[in-house]
């Protein structure tokens, strides 16, 4: 079975492993892979790296400075901060990608029938998109978040929704740069119909822009997100987020520090990850100038 | 004689432009019976490629027009067709080799999936089968069934 399946797709692995090996030689593409892949390795391992529960409240141990018990401190009600960080990541990571995936893949079919229909068709559906870039992306958001109910999937949902005209943009513009190409043509001259074009040869020629897009959305995502639950229509309360802790470690900024920095500094590292990450897949990924 | 596979009759092809009309093709006949090979010859711009292009309704629209005129393939006339037989004829009946293969392969697939892609669109066939075929045709017509070209992508290929 499987020595069948290493035989029919022997192309493909070699492609992959060629792939992987141009991921080893490209400094910063390694450099982003290690700083997701050590995010991804503490979100799923969270509960063996720390022996903190992130939602106990100890009262006695309330604000305490770094020390070699609490590395990164506690908060205003004594839990370990840094337990609350590795634990916070499932939730950080899973809106990014979440938010990422929803608003990736609505956008992209959005713009490509857009692009590639044109006309009426394009017009009606650019300005609604532009409708939509038209309020400032936090406001609509909340708006939308409120209206669904304060859920964290429901903020997933409203955050999704916002960034779904960044793709659809983006992906329109790369469809009528792409749909004069003469293998469009080509295409139609061997009967394809128009879904069928802008499955296989459309979108697949948009997907590294797309993937380069996707990655600076997904900070975005988890700063947008981390807003939300500041008002509490994101994560709820005792739930261990990033940006909630930044928020409400705001308040504590000026005498203990370490409160706000820490969940900051993840964040920050987080989404400067995915950024070369995604600015380095681009280069590795694009047929074009690979090698 | 028996009926003409492809006749074309008093086909005018225009260019609506800024500039104004471009009539690329004016009052053009044409007859192809079964077995029949035609080659059509003239200078630059002469209209060889529209006229091919109009065989299949390719007219990017707008600018261009066919404005008058009919193609009968096997009697029935192409430019009033619904697009689901058009879809029919196009690759299967009637195909197009167009003169630059560089770019008319997409450069983000590999060539061997592309003709197979042919296969998939006018057969009811899934990848498996489709890729036999596609490995039939190839030893049929002498190519290597897996050459380096047929499983590399198109860039990487020498041109022509």
């Amino acid at each position: 079975m499987w020595s069948r399946y290493r035989k029919e797709h022997q192309w493909q692995i070699k492609e992959l492993l060629f792939t992987l090996r141009l991921l080893g030689r490209n400094p910063s593409a390694l450099a982003g892979f290690l700083i997701i892949a050590a995010m991804l390795f503490m979100a799923v391992f969270a509960p063996v790296l720390t022996s903190y529960n992130p939602v106990r409240i100890s009262l006695g141990e309330r604000l305490t400075s770094p020390s070699s018990v609490h590395p990164f401190g506690t908060d205003e009600l004594g839990r370990d901060i840094l337990s609350r960080i590795m634990y916070g990541a499932r939730i950080s990571l899973r809106i990014g990608i979440l938010v990422v995936l929803i608003a990736g893949g609505f956008g992209a079919v959005i713009g490509a029938i857009s692009g590639y229909v044109g006309k009426r068709a394009d017009n009606l559906i650019m300005r609604v998109m532009d409708v939509i870039l038209s309020f400032p992306p936090l406001v609509l958001a909340l708006a939308l978040a409120a209206a669904l109910g304060p859920d964290l999937n429901n903020a997933i949902l409203a955050v999704a929704f916002v960034m779904i005209p960044k793709f659809a943009r983006l992906v329109r513009g790369e469809t009528l740069a792409v749909k004069e190409r003469q293998f469009i043509a080509a295409a139609r001259a061997a009967g394809a119909k128009g879904l069928w074009i802008i499955r296989h040869h459309i979108l697949p020629n948009c997907l590294s822009s797309v993937i380069v897009l996707a990655t600076l959305v997904l900070g975005e995502a988890i700063l947008i997100a981390a807003s939300l639950s500041f008002i509490g229509l994101g994560a709820q309360p005792p739930t261990p987020e990033w940006g909630a802790m930044v928020s409400v470690g705001r308040k504590f900024l000026m005498d203990q520090w370490w409160y706000a920095t820490f969940p900051g500094l993840f964040i920050l590292t987080t989404v400067i990850g995915f950024n070369i990450l995604g600015d380095a897949l681009r280069d590795i990924l694009d047929p074009r100038i690979r090698r | 004689m028996t009926d003409p596979l492809l006749e074309i009759k008093g086909l005018s092809v225009r260019f609506f432009t800024y500039q104004g009309i471009v009539r690329a093709l004016e009052e053009v006949d044409l007859t192809i019976g079964r077995g029949e090979i035609l080659g059509l010859v003239g200078e630059t711009g002469c209209g060889k490629s529209v006229m091919a292009r109009s065989v299949l309704r390719l007219i990017p629209d707008p600018p261009g027009k066919i404005s008058h005129g009919e193609i009968l393939f096997k009697g029935e006339d192409i430019l009033k067709l619904r697009p689901r037989r058009l879809r029919e004829i196009r690759g299967n009946d009637i195909s197009m080799i167009f003169q630059e293969p560089m770019s008319s392969l997409n450069p983000v697939f590999r060539v061997g999936n592309q003709i197979q892609e042919v296969i998939m669109l006018h057969q009811k066939v899934d990848r498996r089968r489709a890729r036999g075929q596609r490995w039939r045709c190839s030893s049929r017509s002498r190519c290597p069934i897996r050459s380096r070209f047929s499983e590399s992508i198109p860039t990487s290929c020498p041109g022509g």
